[in-house]
């Protein structure tokens, strides 16, 4: 369960656009434990499929900064409400 | 005690004996990081250091070094390049591999570079799990293809891991066998595969939970986005990436060169309207990429049920050896031979021009039914050129000739058989790619091959190149010459009016892709138009902490390209290595398109060489730095090695 900050925009995946790229991971563990990784990142990539399938998801400790949106250049994680977002529903 | 490094590089060189068994984890020194930079560059030192005149490069001793990009593990876009370094057993000189692949989980298992020499008395697996590192039995493993390696591995050991393996060409030490990462990522050329195979070693997994930080944070975050930003604005071009892969620049198709034997196909295959109609495309992504220029492929139409596989490169891998090369038309059938020489772990470029030539050769009446087992060789023949490649990596039938290398089996052909095989240092292709031949464009993309320290292949060499041969060229470098930040003072050393001096330009696009070579950034041209000299510069200074400026870092990449050329001089490199492929002195270039190139001439390509000489101050007749070059670059003892006068 996301545990968001206070008037933090909620945010919404799209795994079926993930392409594996781990740019979200290294981002959420930079700004959030200043270092670059994959294990202490709060949001997980996870491969569940073939060929290069994934799927994404929120960890417990993530509060939705929207820090991973800026490094998403495929659609897989939006902000909700945003042009982007609404497209993407369409 | 030298301090060690910890921002952006983690400081760190593995080394593993096979032989023996035993590993040992060294400080990655901070004189290697002035000299030579990162990635790359350092990779080339710690060969260099490993590999004496003559070696074998398929003896125990022969050392595979694998290096990951300074950058590597950081946000810094593209920061995925990771090099696989031996003696080539295809050239004889410097072997040198590359793709966006384990590196990253090297970086973050806590090394920097990982070498590995001697040879393990049974099929192995390097397993590296941060500071956890063994050598695991390979015995099921041996015989599996590449994709079935990495799936069992990712069964019996976590999916986490990022494995790069070989398949049965590299355990029968085909000598242009590939390493395949994680089933799509061909680290293709210069038979890196036939390394690892000579070692018993199966595969290399790795995984690290550890991070990489950067010494100014703040600064490192504004030149990222920075450079991301300008990446991204060229909207157009990044689509084109997207939607095409490397094929992405030649949507509509291109000219293909025709070679002795006509082809009797003639269209011009268009990707978007065959490729698609077979295939659901979607994109993949190395490490840390907006671009994600891959493709996956899930098979909708076409002879191959269930048929779903990644492309790391659609032109090399694909397009050009398959399709526009053998004139292969379904869709279907040309990703089959994709999926068919990763599968087995071949160099799908030379396997193509292997294939290429043969064929060449048999419809010339060079080859008949005797030689090739009965097999009737025709271009365009999907079922036999599956069959071929097979043949190729298990070394049966007509195979067990061809898996010697173009080089090699024209020689057992014999008369006049040599003069077909298109390649460069025995690096070898299909005569079909026109923008590689120099009677077509007198460019730095064409030259570069002749030159290039691994052999016939674009890598460091081939952005931004220069179609020479069009009136504006001048425009175009011009144009580059602001992308990648070119000083003025450089720019005007290379044109003059309306004419250029190719070779001497060559000089400044070498050190410039070096350069990004060194940090483990991506050289497709979307990417190089975001990186001028001065952010890349910052790019390393902020992640490092080791300030660089732009002149320095080229006087880096400088360095590692003559110490490139010493590797191959004291593999016996000559000035008749740096050559190109014989028949272009003997007969026209002819184009699909109708257009004629005449021969090159011997006079006019013995300047370009003598004039690219010059520029690196080598001399002229033998191409060996001359010794107040390397003294200048510091590199007395080299000088001394290669006897520099």
């Amino acid at each position: 369960m996301v545990k968001p900050l206070p008037k933090a925009t909620p945010l919404v995946l799209h795994p079926s656009l993930c392409v594996g790229c781990h740019y979200c991971q290294v981002a959420c563990s930079f700004i959030k434990e200043q270092e670059m990784g994959l294990t202490k990142s709060r949001i997980s990539v996870v491969r569940v499929g073939e060929p290069e399938r994934y799927d994404v998801f929120f960890n417990d400790d993530c509060d939705w900064c929207g820090f991973c949106v800026k490094f998403c250049f495929y659609g897989a994680i939006l902000k909700e409400g945003t042009p982007a977002e609404k497209a993407a529903h369409v | 005690m030298p301090p060690t490094l910890g921002y952006g590089f983690v400081g760190s060189v593995l080394s593993v004996d096979l032989s023996t068994g035993e590993g040992h984890v060294e400080p990655l020194g901070e004189e290697l990081t002035r000299k030579y930079v990162g990635g790359h560059g350092i990779n080339v030192k710690l060969l260099y250091d490993r590999v004496p005149p003559n070696m074998d490069p398929l003896s125990p001793g022969s050392p595979i070094v694998i290096g990951a990009g300074a950058l590597l593990g950081t946000l810094a876009p593209t920061a995925a390049r990771t090099v696989i370094m031996g003696k080539s057993p295809v050239t004889g000189f410097i072997g040198i591999s590359n793709a966006g692949h384990f590196g990253v989980m090297l970086k973050y298992a806590g090394y920097d570079h990982l070498v590995i020499t001697g040879r393990a008395d049974r099929p192995v697996y390097l397993e590296i799990d941060d500071d956890r590192v063994q050598l695991r039995d390979a015995s099921h493993l041996w015989g599996k293809d590449t994709y079935e390696t990495v799936d069992i591995l990712w069964r019996e050991r976590g999916n986490d891991y990022w494995v790069a393996c070989i398949g049965p060409a590299g355990e029968n030490l085909v000598p242009f066998a590939a390493v395949i990462g994680n089933k799509y990522a061909a680290f293709g050329r210069s038979g890196m595969g036939a390394v690892m195979g000579s070692k018993n070693l199966k595969a290399i997994a790795v995984r690290g939970t550890k991070g990489v930080r950067v010494a100014d944070v703040p600064r490192f975050i504004k030149v990222t986005r920075k450079v991301l930003r300008r990446m991204m604005d060229s909207k157009e071009e990044v689509e084109v990436w997207r939607s095409g892969g490397t094929w992405g620049w030649s949507l509509k198709g291109h000219p293909f060169v025709r070679a002795r034997a006509q082809r009797d196909d003639v269209e011009v295959l268009d990707p978007a309207k065959y490729y698609r109609k077979r295939f659901e495309v979607r994109n993949a992504s190395c490490f840390a990429c907006p671009i994600g220029c891959k493709h996956s492929l899930t098979l909708k139409e076409g002879k191959y049920p269930g048929m779903a596989f990644t492309l790391g490169c659609t032109s090399g891998t694909m397009s050009g050896p398959y399709g526009t090369g053998l004139g292969i038309v379904g869709y279907d059938d040309v990703a089959r031979c994709a999926e068919l020489v990763q599968r087995y772990g071949l160099d799908s470029i030379t396997t193509g021009g292997l294939i290429y030539l043969a064929t060449e050769l048999y419809k010339n009446e060079m080859l008949g039914p005797q030689d090739t087992g009965g097999l009737h060789l025709e271009f365009g023949d999907a079922p036999l050129t599956h069959e071929l490649i097979r043949q190729i990596a298990y070394r049966e039938g007509l195979g067990s000739a061809l898996a010697a290398g173009p080089v090699d089996f024209a020689k057992t052909v014999g008369r006049g058989a040599e003069e077909y095989v298109v390649h460069w240092k025995g690096l070898a292709r299909a005569p079909t790619n026109v923008y590689h031949d120099l009677r077509a464009f007198k460019s730095t993309l064409a030259l570069a091959w002749a030159v290039n320290p691994r052999g016939g292949h674009i890598d460091a060499y081939r952005f931004p190149w220069v179609v020479g041969s069009t009136e504006d060229a001048i425009s175009i470098i011009r144009k580059w010459a602001q992308h990648i930040g070119m000083s003025q003072e450089d720019l005007d050393s290379v044109v003059h009016g309306d004419a250029y001096d190719m070779p001497g330009y060559m000089r400044f696009v070498e050190r410039y892709n070096l350069s990004v070579y060194t940090m483990g950034l991506c050289d497709r041209t979307v990417v190089l138009k975001a990186l001028p000299v001065d952010l890349l510069a910052e790019l390393y200074s902020s992640a490092t902490g080791l300030a660089i400026s732009p002149q320095e870092m080229l006087i880096g990449a400088e360095r590692i390209w003559n110490l490139q050329k010493a590797f191959n001089l004291r593999q016996g490199h000559t000035r008749k290595d740096d050559a190109v492929p014989e028949r272009f002195f003997l007969e026209s270039g002819v184009t699909s398109d109708g257009k004629v190139y005449p021969p090159l001439r011997r006079e006019e390509f013995d300047q370009l060489i003598d004039r690219y000489y010059e520029s690196h101050g080598w001399e002229r007749e033998t191409g060996k730095p001359r010794r107040e070059t390397l003294v200048r670059l510091g590199l007395e003892d080299v000088a001394d090695h290669v006897g520099a006068t």
